[in-house]
């Protein structure tokens, strides 16, 4: 299945650089940064030096400019305070039971460690990456490490751009797209609008709204259409459930005399 | 030279029919082709075969022998062992659904800890070294103040095989408390000191006679599968009858072929109503009285004289007639068994109920024989050395002094001893223990203490689940699930004895850890240059190499390989082929496998006689101990007590003034139960265990909710249908839930299962996901098809305790409660528990006590008994 | 190799050199106990709300002589199945060897009219939400575990029967174990009177069982069914 997918989207026509070669390689190099930015939300908590330079004034207004405003929240409080709020916020969404883990495998199959972590694994591998562990044993399906891999990828493309090697250049920037098309495309978008509802701090809310932007314009630019299969899943209003039969029957005591009618089998 | 033989077809006809029966018992070598009962395992999808790891269930503790097949990294199957001996291939519904707990998104992966209040629910990650050294800390702190009994563990399923006894004894701490008294300690207290072993096994399978008093063997007890597997066997190919008292109708009452329904806590007295028949009608076994137990028959016969059916009737509501005829049936169909389970032992004098029933069995000469009621066969194995030593000072809390027969603890008094003050507790550690939920008092009364910093300053939880009681902790430590880990089994399921192992089938996830490590990792934070002595006996690389150090050197399983054996098979020994055909375990040539009986009538060697000396009624005594029992001329091994013999008097009861004979107590206050009052039982189901399963959809989608079983009479008393809402009171607490109205259940009693009700544990158990507007809602897909939305009511809180004053165990089913229709401002789900009242209950039951004013008023017989002051400065010591 | 048959009444007992499965289910063996039940979602990542096997039980008497019985229940196998007449684009079909009735997903248009021909009630249609399986929206059911039994296993429900009540195997071979307990035991099919030659067999299933007890053909709810039993027995 995944063999044949792969071929399907190896048929589409790869990007021709619309610009001029450096310009696509200052956008690959942008591109990278804010992946490595993003992963740098999502795959542990952040940590002091991510946190000084998020905070710094040039960070906040080039954040602002994509519409991304902190609250009072994430700009006031002390730094080590900045740090314990966070931290507490991350385990809650992210790391404790009741919460949800930004991990494809269960935002997918509802159970960790399922075929896509094992899909990413063999993608890993292939590009010649393996996963590390870093505060944390993270999965290789976790939200942070798929954008990390993105990241590299798109380096490079930078690199093969540089070389002049236009033909590894194309194989890498389809490998982003059949990565997008089979893993990230397929929950980010969902996944970010339920952390937006969920979260009590500003920094994880902004941080969600900016990566579900973020997500569109990265796959309106690789030109895909991917259905996102998670969208954000929470609460299911009970008229949606599909069952064959009705949960709100009365237990049988209370349904009468017609319990022959009911015994007979039912078309 | 050989005579030539002269055969006509006449010789073949009249030979073939005088063999008809040696024909029958020749092997049988050819068969029909039959499809494997297993062992294989092919994907529906693409047929590909999956990876078989064998393994140790452990959803529950019966400790079937699986197999777990993986595909990609991941199980996605579970199977019997097909060369288990006792499991035979088979799991029971929890069993195949084991794998839901490994890839819970609920599960806990990393070491947390802590932030705002007890119960808030907000944690923060942090990171094992971080963990490991505020843990280390916080023992470094009680250790160097020299008081090591101040930090105390209490497990609910201990399987480590011995890491968390170590890991206890290495701190040099004696505050060990397990989660028996809630389970059926005092069927344990009412057996040993009578025959040694803690557990019989019942030879269901070839038997033709059972009484079971109540034990609900086909649903859960030890040991639902392999038991339920031979009873089904023993009633269709062996023809047996079954006789179930119980006060609901369990499956196990509902298969069986009489269902005797009896008022609560009295089948004591039935079954000694059923002795007394036995021994007036002369049907005992005598030769096996003479010469196996402690009393005579003529003593027996005295005894049991006041034991009259009428006198029982008045007690159980069984009718005098059926106690005789069963009574007659049951001696007179050889051979015939007995099981109990909770039933029976979990009253107020439930050791007693026990003891009374184990005399049937005793009295009819079916121990040890095929078909009757035999010893459990079990199998040890050595630990890893040096060992710690047993620590030196004893602690209140795992000898609380007022129970000094209770060998298996009183733990469900803690919450009572600490708030008393009767030992101070540094630090709590708990594991795979959940008390909070599964206690009597639960929230009201566990809940309370937990919170409560002044009595546990420091709680830490080794877990994997967000269960009641984790959820109150200081730290969570991630243990990982049994799919991960390494541990050593054996238990006494079947007739033959065996070793298993329970091996990772794939990496921990995230960041969990087995329990073992966990522990060395502390205990080398503690003591990491082995300055204090500790470290030295937590010298192993990982879970395998700790295991390596249990099995490989095994007499018999070193040559078969040792831990490289059961890696590969999960099991030593493989008995036999599992026979496609009948299911069963065969040799070689094709018979099914024997067991050995007769456990006690093993002769001892030469050897072992060298330097005995008997003495005149026989007892075999070597180096000041019995090693066994001279009869006929022959020297036998005898029963694993201290006379080598079985103990129908039991002397060491007497000592503290209970009836060192077979006897029955009511509970007091059934005595004069009102009409309009009811008992409150609980039980399991099936599909669930106390307190883990209800996290795993497939057993929620069976078993969901717990409405309240009542009699239809009962039923119309109070005027409520089926589905209506009914409000439970007693003396603690009230809830309100719903009913169930049903033949299946004595007019006195009302029955609410466990296992529901949760308000921790998860998405699905608490239903959470039907919960608007709350988020973190769902992620597996097929949880959209969840199409219950009642999760049940948990009746604990309104439980209060009981302590049997011998065996410590809770009376779960004594509990007199006023049940009434709902009133306008009752809401479905209310649970309310007070704690002053709890209280109240556990200074009461406490009177009952050894030492209490009212144990002297139950014990009439026992006029001279010289007080609990002529016991003074005698070390208590426990049933063995 | 077998073949489909899409015409429901030809007949696969007693074909030389051809199987025909059959279960047999001793209700006498039967302890409730679910593990079939559940071993069969784990088996096909069957979504809640829908089963291919399931055991409903009846509390049966007045107090206190009551009993309580259990019927596994299944796809029949019919060697006449009214699903395959029924079906009309040919997704359903009879295997020639072995008597499998079967759904070939891909032709399912999920008209439900053989769930509406079943007597047994034993199809269901699949949700659209599963936990790892892409089928969905189609009619499903029992397979009789044909892909185990090609490669010599038993059905998982049989594998794991604690009271071995289900035994499994080929009713062609007059040696096997389904063939003997088939001829040694007064049996009894569900529904006779239907002519659909159901190939699953009951021993001890008794009046209570499949006479008026006609809600073991309900599915999901049928854990209730002792309450509306003993709303009859009070009648």
């Amino acid at each position: 299945m995944l063999k044949g997918l792969a071929i399907d989207v190896s048929r589409v026509e790869p990007v021709e650089a619309p610009e001029s070669a450096e310009e696509t390689r200052q956008l690959l190099e942008a591109r990278a940064g804010l992946y490595r930015l993003l992963a740098g939300v999502f795959v542990e908590e952040p940590g002091r030096e991510f946190l000084e330079a998020l905070r710094r004034p040039e960070a906040l207004a080039s954040l602002a400019e994509a519409g991304v405003s902190f609250d009072a929240d994430f700009l006031e409080p002390g730094l080590d305070q900045l740090i314990d709020a966070l931290s507490t916020e991350f385990t809650t969404l992210f790391a404790a039971s009741g919460g949800f883990p930004p991990v494809e495998s269960v935002r997918l199959t509802g159970r960790y460690q399922q075929d896509p972590l094992f899909t990413v694994r063999e993608d890993y591998r292939r590009a010649g990456f393996k996963a590390l562990k870093g505060r944390f044993a993270v999965f290789e399906d976790q939200l942070g490490m798929e954008l990390l891999f993105i990241a590299e990828m798109l380096e490079s493309c930078a690199r093969a751009l540089d070389c002049g090697d236009r033909s590894e250049y194309n194989r890498l920037t389809r490998e982003v797209k059949r990565f997008w098309t089979l893993h990230l495309g397929k929950w980010v978008r969902g996944y970010c609008g339920l952390v937006q509802r969920a979260t009590e701090h500003s920094f994880y809310r902004e941080m969600a709204k900016f990566l579900e932007a973020f997500a569109g314009e990265e796959i309106a630019l690789l030109k895909l259409r991917i259905e996102d299969t998670d969208q954000g899943r929470e609460i299911v209003p009970k008229s949606e459930i599909q069952v064959l039969f009705n949960p709100d029957e009365p237990v049988c005591n209370a349904c009468g005399e017609n319990t022959d009618a009911q015994g007979g089998a039912r078309a | 030279m050989l005579d030539k033989l002269k055969m006509t077809r006449r010789t073949f006809i009249k030979v073939a029919g005088g063999t008809t029966a040696a024909a029958a018992a020749a092997p049988r070598l050819l068969s029909a082709m039959e499809q494997d009962l297993g062992g294989k395992d092919f994907s529906p999808v693409d047929l590909k075969e999956r990876q078989a790891i064998p393994v140790n269930c452990h959803v529950c503790n019966i400790q079937d022998g699986a197999i777990a097949y993986v595909e990609n990294g991941r199980v996605v199957k579970l199977e019997g062992n097909p060369e288990h001996v006792s499991t035979r291939g088979r799991l029971c519904a929890k069993g195949n659904a084991g794998m839901w707990y490994s890839y819970d998104p609920d599960r806990i992966l990393y070491p947390l800890k802590r932030v705002g209040a007890r119960g808030e629910g907000k944690w923060k990650r942090i990171t094992w070294d971080e963990a490991l050294n505020e843990v280390a800390g916080k023992i470094k702190e009680v250790l160097d103040k020299g008081e090591p009994n101040e930090i105390m563990l209490k497990y609910g399923r201990n399987r480590s095989g011995g890491a968390i006894d170590r890991f206890m004894r290495t701190l040099g701490s004696n505050t060990i408390v397990n989660h028996t008294s809630v389970c059926e300690s005092s069927k344990k207290i009412g057996m040993e000191p009578t025959w040694g072993p803690d557990i019989e096994t019942p030879d269901f399978a070839n038997t033709k006679y059972v009484l079971n008093f109540g034990s609900n063997i086909l649903e859960a007890a030890y040991f639902h599968n392999p038991l339920s597997q031979r009873i089904a066997e023993g009633r269709v190919d062996n023809n047996m009858k079954i006789v179930t008292f119980d006060v609901r109708l369990s499956n196990t009452a509902g298969f069986s072929d009489e269902w005797i329904p009896v008022f609560p806590g009295t089948d004591g007295a039935v079954a000694l109503a059923m002795g007394h028949v036995i021994l007036r009608e002369d049907l005992q076994d005598s030769e096996f009285i003479e010469n196996w137990t402690n009393v005579s028959v003529k003593e027996l016969k005295e005894h049991y004289k006041q034991y009259t059916p009428e006198w029982a009737e008045k007690l159980s509501g069984v009718p005098a007639a059926a106690i005789e005829r069963i009574a007659r049936e049951f001696a007179q169909t050889k051979p015939a068994t007995l099981f109990t389970y909770r039933g029976p032992c979990k009253h107020l004098y439930g050791s007693y109920n026990e003891k009374a029933c184990m005399m049937l069995p005793i009295m009819t000469g079916n121990v040890e024989k095929r078909g009757g009621y035999c010893l459990p066969r079990g199998m040890g194995w050595p630990q890893p050395q040096p060992e710690p030593a047993k620590p030196g000072k004893d602690s209140y809390l795992s000898h609380p002094p007022d129970y000094p027969l209770a060998a298996h603890k009183v733990s469900h008094l803690t919450p009572f001893f600490l708030a008393d003050g009767k030992q101070k507790i540094k630090i709590y550690f708990t594991y795979q223990d959940n008390p909070v939920y599964t206690n009597p008092g639960s929230v009201a009364v566990w809940g309370k203490v937990m919170r409560d910093e002044k009595l546990l300053p420091y709680f830490v939880s080794m877990s994997s689940h967000m269960g009641e009681e984790t959820a109150l902790a200081d730290i969570i430590l991630p243990d990982c699930p049994y799919l991960e880990r390494w541990e050593p089994e054996s238990m006494p399921n079947s007739l033959w004895p065996w070793l298993g192992i329970r091996q990772p089938v794939h990496a921990y996830l995230g960041e969990s850890r087995e329990n073992r490590i966990i522990l060395r990792d502390i205990i080398h934070k503690v003591d990491p240059d082995g300055s204090r002595g500790m470290k030295k006996f937590w010298n192993f690389k990982d879970g395998e190499d700790y295991m390596r150090q249990h099995f490989d050197n095994i007499p018999g399983l070193k040559e078969a390989g040792g831990m490289n054996w059961l890696k590969k098979h999960g099991v030593w020994p493989v008995y036999g082929k599992l026979d496609p055909k009948s299911g069963k375990v065969t040799d070689k040539t094709g018979r099914e496998i024997k067991a050995d009986y007769g456990l006690y009538k093993k002769e001892l060697s030469d050897a072992d006689m060298a330097g005995a000396v008997v003495d005149k009624n026989g007892t075999i005594t070597k180096n000041g101990k019995a090693i066994g029992v001279k009869r006929g001329g022959r020297n036998y091994v005898g029963f694993p007590t201290g006379n080598r013999l079985i103990n129908v008097r039991v002397e060491h009861w007497a000592e503290y003034g209970f009836n060192p004979m077979p006897t029955f107590k009511q509970v007091p206050w059934h005595k004069d139960i009102k009409d309009d009052d009811l008992i409150l039982t609980t039980f399991k189901l099936n599909v669930h265990k106390q307190s883990r399963t209800a996290a795993v959809k497939w057993l929620a989608e069976i078993a969901h909710s717990n409405p309240a079983w009542m009699n239809p009479q009962t039923a119309k008393k109070i005027g409520v249908k089926t589905g209506d809402l009914i409000r439970v009171e007693s003396k603690v607490g009230h809830m309100v839930t719903k009913a169930y109205v049903t033949e299946g259940i004595h007019p006195k009693v009302i029955a609410i299962a466990t296992a529901f009700g949760h308000w921790e544990y998860g998405r699905l158990a608490t239903l959470k996901l039907k919960e608007k507007p709350q988020w973190g809602g769902q992620d597996d897909p097929d949880l959209n098809n969840v199409w219950w939305d009642d999760k049940g009511v948990h009746p604990n809180a309104i439980i209060p305790v009981v302590a049997d004053p011998i065996g410590g165990s809770q009376g779960w089913y004594d509990t007199v409660v006023k049940v009434t229709k709902a009133g306008p401002n009752d809401k479905y789900g209310d649970v309310q528990g007070d704690w002053q009242k709890h209280y109240e209950a556990y200074k009461e039951t406490i009177r009952y006590a050894y030492t209490g004013d009212l144990h002297r008023k139950m014990h009439p017989e026992m006029a001279s008994w010289a007080g609990p002051e002529s016991l003074k400065g005698k070390a208590p010591g426990g049933g063995h | 190799m077998s073949e489909e048959l899409r015409t429901s009444s030809i007949e696969t007992r007693g074909v030389a050199g051809k199987k025909r499965y059959a279960m047999v289910i001793d209700t006498r063996r039967c302890i409730g106990c679910m593990a079939c039940q559940v071993a069969c979602k784990a088996e096909y990542d069957t979504p809640l709300g829908v089963n291919r096997t399931w055991v409903p039980y009846k509390v049966v008497g007045t107090y206190p002589v009551v009993k309580k019985q259990f019927l596994p229940r299944l796809c029949n196998h019919c060697d006449d199945p009214p699903c395959v007449r029924a079906c009309p684009v040919e997704a359903t079909y009879k295997s020639d060897d072995g008597g499998f009735v079967l759904q070939r997903y891909e032709r399912c248009i999920g008209c439900r009219a053989c769930m509406a021909s079943c007597p047994y009630n034993a199809r269901f249609m699949l949700p659209a939400s599963r936990t790892y399986t892409k089928i969905t929206n189609v009619v499903d059911k029992c397979t009789f575990c044909f892909h185990r039994v090609a490669q010599g296993l038993v059905p998982a429900c049989v594998q794991t029967c604690i009271g071995r009540a289900r035994v499994f195997g080929d009713l062609n071979d007059p040696a096997s174990e389904v063939s003997y307990l088939v001829a040694r035991n007064a049996t009894q099919v569900l529904r006779p009177e239907q002519g659909t030659k159901p190939h699953v067999f009951y021993i001890g299933a008794d009046r209570n069982h499949t006479e008026f007890g006609r809600d073991i053909y309900r599915r999901p709810d049928v854990l209730e069914g002792d309450r509306a039993a003993f709303q009859r027995t009070r009648a």
